[in-house]
């Protein structure tokens, strides 16, 4: 049997590395891609814990989340194009109005 | 009865409140409002009066207003022989005001006649909260209300440099006296723990005497500033830049007198300190005296009263200075009447000579406005204590009480002034009403007013020449009824209780003041209709007093010099130039530089670039993860 | 630790090493086909080790189907070219992300969720299970979903609309 540490430890690390692509990258739509990646994570331990108790929940709680994931895809890509259209470009350093 | 005592106070405020709000809906309209809001009040104080005088008295809390810990202030009414007898007067006397401000004020803008109405309510609103109040607090409220009603209907021409002057000078002068006030009040709610008339009175006797001395001298200091008494008095005359029913109704008959009902009201407090009831008594005299000199020469028919006015509050402070606070309150009583009346005939000459003032201008009136001159002349026989209109009863009291209580300097002043009272009051009149015409074309535009203007006069002259009488009443009169409330208190300590009039050598100094009065009028009469001695020639023999009389002692000019222009070049050197400009400025400047540093300095936090605030979140979820692992 | 186990860890890997190129690889489009691989491996994670069939099929459905092809339409889209690409990933940047990530995960680990325990014997969960717990208990926040994809939906048409 696979311990369910083990399947703790690779959601936390798939998490761990969608959150060090929204750190260091700079493509919008990439970093998008990366917040997916740790919806994606999050979604392997929801899973891990409901295999671990035998209990339902856990499922719920992920169709839940790719409901919001695509609720996110919608408003998020609807932006990007806006941005693009309006910068000739999706690198986030674009938007330098709020810089101080 | 509690309802009767809101009725009275509340139905002013809603008259006020409603020419106040809607100005401009109610314009010409505004009296028939604001009269019926004082003349139901008046009945209703017949009616509470009715009940008083029938044995009732009523002191309770409706509301509490302040209640913080130990320290409870309600809003509550004290309805007795002293605030019945308040709010008769006040009431009637507002009631003819009002009506016959509807005739003076018809030359106003719609909207300044509807103001006038409403700031005519709101004082006597005030005036009501300040004689019902059951505690010092509550009175304090419509002592401050008053005064601020006052400043604004002295500054009702506020265009006139003059009347915003005036305003300011008797806005600042009575802040002076409240100081005084404000802090007696502290003094009795430290040692008695309590602002309530009832409490203070109860536990007054724990005062030690140095201690009562100084409390009731910082209330006289109020009563000083707000009852116009040495040395506070100088804003009176000058508040004759209000119109004249104002001048009528609050600078003669009903505001200047708080002073002495606070006074008579705190007389278990004076009682307690002879001193400060000696201090009382000589400030009044010296008071009395020293304004009728200056009436003797002014030739301005409002300032002349204005003066006779200060003169007639220092004879009531002598009343309860030489503790006969019922003869005091007495002449408040009749006084209001009287010297109301004189100030709308005033009023009646000025409005048909268009605003003149100036007595040197006037004479021979009298064919003209025979209904005011006549008015007139009965408010000075009033006032100069011609038996048996009502100011003799009065003033005769208070002078035999001061006789009898051996106060025979301050008799003697009273019965000069007496003398000087009836003097220039007939000098005013013989040179408004009678003798040749001296201005061709004022006395053309003479006229009669209308009814709605001389009727008040002539039931307020009904009045000065009646009440008096009210003395006469069974069980000691007027005198005798207040007394029910001021002897309970202490205990006949005072002085030749009932009137007094048949006391032995009462009928001597009765004598006495009627000569005296009499002396004045014939003086008058001698110099300013026959001319013998003429008052040109007296006046070249005694130039220097005459001048200083006219100049009013210089204390106006004595007042600014010590008082206004070194504050005046204080604050314009030192509180403007450095402490606001360097200091205040600075630290609000240094504050405002402070935040733009800061501001500079943080502001770098926000670099506009987005995985910088998604750093800010990670690393915020180490903090929060790494308390959560230490802790 | 036995074949199973073994791959286990191989998948894991895998998995992990897609999630790796979804951040490493500078072509938006090469990402994205990282993340489709890392989705689509999720998916046989769910159906193989965790007895989770239904999930896996809607993780097919729903996030590869919809929401990838849609975000790769936008970068297709976007007409992405080559030299337009002028990101450097290796930048301090990346070595203070590093090091954030590095503490994070050692905070996590040190938090100790990690109750030990094996997951249980393979009981499937079924979309039956599912739909008896999500039209019951669960029934209100999945119509709060429905109106929050609604709104979403209004909102990007709001968004993309020609004048901005």
């Amino acid at each position: 049997m696979i311990p369910v540490s083990w399947i703790f430890a690779l959601s936390v690390l798939v998490f761990a590395t969608g959150a060090l692509g929204v750190l260091i990258r700079k493509n919008a739509i990439v970093m998008f891609l990366c917040i997916e990646l740790m919806l994606n994570g999050a979604n392997i331990f929801f899973v891990g814990v409901s295999k671990m108790r035998g209990a339902a929940e856990g499922h719920i709680f992920v169709l839940f989340m790719m409901a919001i994931a695509a609720a996110e895809a919608a408003i998020g890509m609807a932006i990007i194009t806006a941005f693009y259209r309006r910068k000739g470009g999706v690198e986030v350093d674009r938007a330098d109005l709020m810089k101080w | 009865m509690l309802k009767l005592i809101l009725a009275v106070i509340l139905i002013p405020l809603a008259g006020a409140m409603i020419n106040g709000l809607f100005c401009w809906k109610t314009k010409r309209k505004a009296h028939l409002i604001a009269v019926p809001a004082i003349a139901i009040p008046a009945v209703i104080s017949l009616v509470l009066f009715w009940k008083v005088a029938h044995g009732q008295r009523f002191d309770g809390t409706f509301y509490w207003w302040i209640s913080v810990g130990n320290f409870r202030i309600p809003i509550g009414f004290l309805l007795d022989e002293l605030s019945a007898v308040m709010i008769v007067t006040v009431t009637f006397v507002a009631t003819w005001i009002h009506i016959y401000s509807i005739g003076y004020m018809d030359h106003e803008t719609d909207r300044g006649y509807a103001k006038y109405f409403c700031y005519l309510n709101f004082f006597v609103f005030f005036m009501l909260t300040l004689v019902l109040a059951n505690n010092y607090l509550l009175m304090f409220v419509g002592w401050e209300g008053v005064g601020l009603c006052s400043y604004l209907l002295i500054g009702y021409w506020y265009e006139k440099a003059s009347a915003a002057n005036a305003g300011m000078k008797a806005f600042i002068t009575n802040r002076v006296g409240d100081f005084g006030f404000m802090i007696a009040l502290f003094l009795l709610y430290k040692h008695l723990g309590s602002l309530i008339y009832h409490d203070v009175f109860a536990s007054a006797h724990e005062l030690t005497l140095p201690l009562a001395t100084l409390i009731t001298l910082l209330l006289f200091m109020g009563a000083t500033g707000k009852s116009a008494q040495i040395p506070l008095y100088v804003w009176l005359p000058d508040a004759m830049e209000g119109p004249t029913p104002v001048s009528s109704l609050i600078h003669a008959a009903t505001m200047v007198t708080a002073g002495v009902y606070m006074v008579a009201r705190s007389h278990v407090l004076y009682n307690l300190a002879p001193f400060s009831m000696e201090v009382v008594a000589s400030i009044g005299a010296a008071t009395a005296m020293f304004a009728a000199s200056m009436a003797l020469v002014n030739n301005d028919l409002k300032r002349v009263l204005a003066y006779s006015t200060v003169s007639q509050l220092g004879y009531m402070f002598v009343g309860v200075g030489v503790g006969a606070y019922a003869a005091g309150v007495f002449h408040l009583f009749t006084h209001a009447f009287f010297k109301g009346l004189m100030f709308l005939c005033a009023g009646s000459v000025m409005h048909a000579l268009h605003g003149e003032l100036d007595m040197q201008k006037m004479g021979g009136l009298y064919n003209k406005m025979k209904i005011t001159a006549i008015t007139f002349i009965i408010g000075a026989l009033a006032i100069s204590g011609v038996p048996p209109l009502a100011g003799f009863w009065s003033k005769d009291s208070i002078l035999h009480h001061a006789f009898v209580s051996g106060h025979k300097i301050i008799w003697f002043v009273g019965t000069v002034t007496a003398a000087m009272t009836a003097f220039y009051m007939f000098r005013l009149i013989f040179l408004t009403f009678f003798g040749e015409p001296r201005d061709k074309h004022i006395y053309e535009i003479a006229h009669e007013n209308p009814p709605v203007m001389t009727i008040p006069l002539m039931v307020l002259a009904f009045f000065s020449a009646t009440v008096g009488l009210l003395a006469l009443l069974p069980g000691g009169g007027f005198e005798g009824f207040l007394n029910r409330l001021f002897e309970a208190a202490h205990h006949g300590a005072e002085h030749a209780a009932h009137g007094g009039h048949e006391a032995g050598g009462a009928a001597v100094l009765i004598l006495i003041s009627v000569l005296v009065a009499f002396m004045g009028i014939g003086l008058a009469y001698a110099m300013y209709m026959k001319h013998t001695p003429d008052p040109k020639k007296l006046t070249e023999r005694f130039r220097p007093i005459y001048t200083l009389l006219y100049n009013r002692y210089y204390v106006d000019e004595l007042y600014f010099a010590l008082f206004i222009n070194p504050t005046v070049g204080i604050s314009r050197h030192v509180l403007w130039k450095i402490v606001d400009v360097l200091i205040i400025d600075g630290i609000v400047n240094g504050v405002a530089r402070l935040c733009s540093l800061v501001g500079n300095l943080i502001r770098k936090i926000h670099t506009g670039f987005i995985p910088d605030y998604a750093w800010a979140i990670l690393v915020g979820i180490i903090i929060v993860c790494g308390l959560k692992i230490i802790f | 630790m036995g074949i199973y186990e073994l791959s286990f860890i191989a998948f894991g890997l895998i998995v992990f090493l897609s999630g790796v190129g979804v951040v490493a690889l500078k072509n938006p489009v090469h990402s994205a086909l990282a993340l489709l691989a890392n989705l689509t491996l999720t998916a046989v994670l769910y159906l193989s080790y965790l007895s989770a069939p239904f999930l896996g099929v809607v993780q097919i459905i729903v996030y590869v189907g919809a929401i990838l092809v849609f975000i790769l339409f936008v970068i297709m889209l976007m007409n992405v070219r080559k030299e337009d690409i002028t990101e450097t990933l290796l930048s301090p940047r990346l070595l203070f992300g590093l090091g954030a990530v590095v503490v994070f995960v050692a905070q996590i680990l040190a938090l100790n969720i990690f109750v030990s325990g094996s997951a249980q014997g393979a009981k499937y969960i079924h979309a039956k299970d599912i739909a008896d717990l999500l039209f019951t208990k669960y029934v209100l926040p999945f119509e709060l979903v429905s109106v929050l994809i609604f709104a979403a939906a209004c909102g990007a048409i709001a968004l993309a609309k020609k004048r901005m």
